[in-house]
């Protein structure tokens, strides 16, 4: 990161070596320009990677993603506090769950006010994902008893992913799925609701007894304990990082095409850059609905194979 | 000091190679899937699932590469 800076400063301290007044002045300028917004946390051309960084990562402030008339950006400071030595401070992806939640209730219960039969305008949309939910991905894979009594917990989950996801993609948002933190404690739900289910089904021994699948030679058997252990952990693992990379990589994708024009210094970049990240916040669009179906499918999935060891 | 951008071109070769092998998984899962479909367009549904369970698989596996190599460029 030093490295092109230094290369950079270079040749402006060259023109001011040479005396041109003009380009001295150019030249300041256009470093105290670029230093306020290095400040306002969105480097210009060199400083890019820092800048992408600053946009996928969590932050102690919250950004309204403007400046105020000096030039600062305005920024809300959250606040920081530890719990018996454990950091609960209140940051950025924290607040955008808040957000999720609060806005998951507020429709959902508008939509549904007054509990009639037939639902109205935004009920029938969100009736179709219901649904679709409980019909396609609950029962479809759990079953028709444990499928219907797991549906609410598979509902939370995808509408939960799908509202971080779309808050991603909103102006001073920020996607809370693209931390591996909080997609690593929805995985852990999934990793309990998986074994707890095992065991109420099948009992505690008997949740544990089908990791040796039946029929196999003596001799294998610790083979497969070792893999089937192993792949109980590579699921959630694999669910946490799915959706992490897939967040991740889509807000970076679009973050280096609008950054290319930085990069390049020049405006004509931004007439092939901004259709391009324009088509990949399309993508995203898909890519949010297709992560929360993902990630509640292959949940319950997991659930229904532990539930019915047979299959 | 050449040395130095060793990891980025590491980390470049690595995300192309991951995107080489879920591109040609995800071809080949998508390919007998619409085969599967054009014999039997009545099993459309479920095959399409099946695909997209799959296909998030492979993804999977692909993902967890790209973030290997982003963590070189990051952790360099």
């Amino acid at each position: 990161m030093t490295e092109p800076a230094a290369v950079h400063a270079d040749p402006n301290a060259e023109h001011a070596g040479a005396a041109h007044l003009e380009d001295a002045a150019h030249g300041a300028e256009a470093g105290h320009a670029e230093a306020g917004h290095a400040a306002a946390g969105g480097g210009h051309g060199d400083d890019i990677g820092s800048t992408i960084l600053h946009h996928i990562t969590d932050s102690k402030t919250f950004d309204l993603g403007f400046n105020d008339a000096s030039g600062h950006p305005i920024s809300i400071p959250l606040p920081q506090f530890e719990i018996y030595g454990v950091d609960m401070s209140i940051t950025k992806h924290v607040v955008m769950m808040w957000v999720a939640s609060i806005a998951l209730l507020a429709i959902f219960g508008l939509a549904f006010r007054g509990r009639r039969m037939v639902p109205r305008g935004m009920g029938n949309l969100l009736e179709i994902l219901v649904i679709f939910v409980r019909d396609e991905i609950a029962v479809k894979n759990i079953g028709e008893k444990h499928g219907r009594r797991l549906t609410p917990y598979l509902l939370t989950l995808f509408f939960f992913i799908l509202a971080c996801n779309l808050l991603g993609l909103i102006p001073f948002g920020a996607t809370a799925t693209g931390n591996v933190n909080v997609t690593a404690g929805l995985a852990i739900l999934s990793f309990l609701m998986i074994q707890v289910e095992g065991m109420r089904e099948n009992g505690f021994f008997g949740h544990w007894k089908n990791l040796i699948p039946h029929g196999l030679p003596i001799f294998v058997i610790p083979i497969m304990i070792v893999v089937e252990v192993l792949g109980m952990f590579v699921k959630p693992f694999a669910l946490c990082v799915r959706l992490f990379a897939n967040m991740t990589a889509g807000h970076v994708a679009i973050l280096a095409f609008l950054g290319m024009i930085f990069v390049f210094k020049s405006v004509l970049v931004a007439t092939a850059a901004v259709p391009l990240a324009l088509a990949i916040m399309a993508l995203e669009l898909f890519v949010a609905f297709l992560q929360a179906f993902i990630f509640t499918m292959l949940t319950s999935l997991f659930i229904g194979f532990s539930i019915h060891p047979s299959h | 000091m050449e040395n130095l951008q060793l990891p980025y071109v590491a980390a470049a070769l690595g995300a192309g190679l991951a995107v080489v092998g879920g591109g040609l998984g995800i071809g080949k899962l998508a390919a007998s899937a619409l085969e599967g479909i054009a014999r039997q367009p009545q099993a459309a549904g479920p095959i399409g699932t099946n695909m997209i369970i799959s296909a998030a698989l492979i993804e999977g596996a692909t993902l967890i590469a790209e973030v290997v190599c982003i963590l070189i460029v990051f952790l360099k």
